[in-house]
């Protein structure tokens, strides 16, 4: 392995520029945003999604 | 302490040397017919290096007692009833008098062999209870086991882990065996019977019965949890328009803090039924590669400061009802 010379954020964008080079296509981006701000709105999600869930009766047998 | 099957005295007793190569196919074969997960016990105490086993009849202690007068209420036509205790022991001994000196460390576990028999529903052979202790210490991981007592030739022993049991199809189903490994995690008695989960939810074997596709529904699966003393986070994902996190990030969040998950699934049955599995623990490889590649070679996640721990984990441990206890099951 090289020596370092780039930080992550370079990297991986230096390598979708070489990947959609090869490839003759355009990356599809997709963006997952998510900063320590979201964890309130994310715990409430969640507790949606568990008392949803709580509804839900499915059989097992 | 009559009250369980692994505590209570044993009307006979013998003692067989399994060191190899003595064959657990032929015992299979020859005293306990075609029992799967009982294969599956024998291949375990193969891996904890097993020297000795005993096997005891059973009298008749409450919870097995308990269990017969049910099977009678459901099935009236009950013939006959006999279990069997097989524990098993790293240490090599051939008198009942050497047990004396067999310790806990010796003790790698015990399976309790219950054998039904009706004219309405034939033989049935099952796995009624086991706790063996978990192997591959390496990298097996299991979360919030106990210690569970068992006497073997008057001597009283104790092996940590999970509770595995298997249904009878009549009384109990595998929603109740799962509840039964969970349960033991929160009930102040330390296990919950099927009769207790039953007069809870009002199954009284003849108005309510279980068994030829009858079973529980998931909301009384989790007033039976509550009931045992469990808080339950249910996570449906049945429904294709929800956006929950990965049941993985559920499940592995769970086991690591020491309670366990039931995992219910659909199976390509023909009557559409669902199953339902305990999960208790999970292996974790050190030396799996994907993650650390992900991070350094590949550059994914430029941003990402944090890798969580379930990354390097493969495979969920629980235990099921065809293939037997502490098995591994898929994480993808």
């Amino acid at each position: 392995m090289g020596k370092i010379t780039m930080s992550f954020e370079q990297g991986r964008k230096e390598l979708l520029v070489r990947m959609s080079a090869r490839s003759r296509k355009q990356p599809i981006k997709k963006v997952i945003p998510f900063r320590n701000d979201d964890v309130p709105n994310y715990l409430r999600e969640l507790d949606k999604f568990e008392e949803k869930s709580r509804q839900v009766n499915l059989a097992v047998s | 302490m009559n009250r369980y099957a692994r505590t209570s005295p044993g009307q006979s007793l013998e003692i067989i040397s399994i060191e190899r190569p003595y064959s657990f196919f032929h015992l299979i074969e020859t005293r306990f017919g075609d029992c799967q997960p009982l294969r599956r016990i024998f291949s375990q105490v193969r891996m904890h290096n097993g020297q000795t086993m005993v096997i005891e009849k059973l009298g008749n202690p409450e919870d097995l007692r308990e269990e017969n007068t049910d099977l009678r209420t459901r099935n009236p036509d009950l013939k006959s009833s006999a279990a069997y205790r097989l524990s098993f022991f790293t240490a090599k001994f051939t008198t009942p008098q050497r047990i004396a000196h067999v310790t806990d460390e010796d003790f790698i576990g015990y399976a309790v062999v219950k054998e039904d028999s009706a004219p309405s529903f034939g033989d049935k052979r099952r796995v009624y209870e086991s706790v063996i202790r978990p192997s591959r210490l390496a990298n097996n991981f299991v979360r919030g086991g106990r210690d569970w007592p068992c006497q073997v030739g008057g001597k009283m022993f104790k092996v940590n882990g999970y509770l595995y049991a298997q249904q009878n199809a009549l009384t109990n189903i595998c929603a109740h065996v799962a509840l039964r490994t969970a349960a033991a995690r929160f009930h102040p008695n330390g296990d919950m019977s099927y009769r207790e989960m039953n007069q809870l939810l009002d199954i009284d074997h003849v108005n309510v019965r279980m068994g030829e596709g009858n079973g529980l529904t998931t909301q009384q699966m989790q007033r039976v949890l509550e009931a045992a003393g469990a808080k339950c986070f249910p996570a449906d994902y049945s429904n294709p328009s929800a956006n929950p996190p990965p049941f993985q990030k559920y499940i592995y969040g769970s086991i690591e803090s020491g309670y366990p998950a039931i995992v219910i699934f659909g199976t390509t049955d023909p009557d559409g039924g669902l199953h339902a599995v305990p999960v208790f623990g999970h292996t974790l490889n050190q030396d799996t590669w994907v993650p650390n590649a992900d991070f350094s070679y590949f550059k994914i996640g430029a941003g990402t400061i944090y890798i969580p721990s379930e990354s390097w984990l493969s495979m969920f441990i629980g235990g099921t009802v065809y293939r037997g206890r502490n098995a591994g099951q898929p994480h993808r």
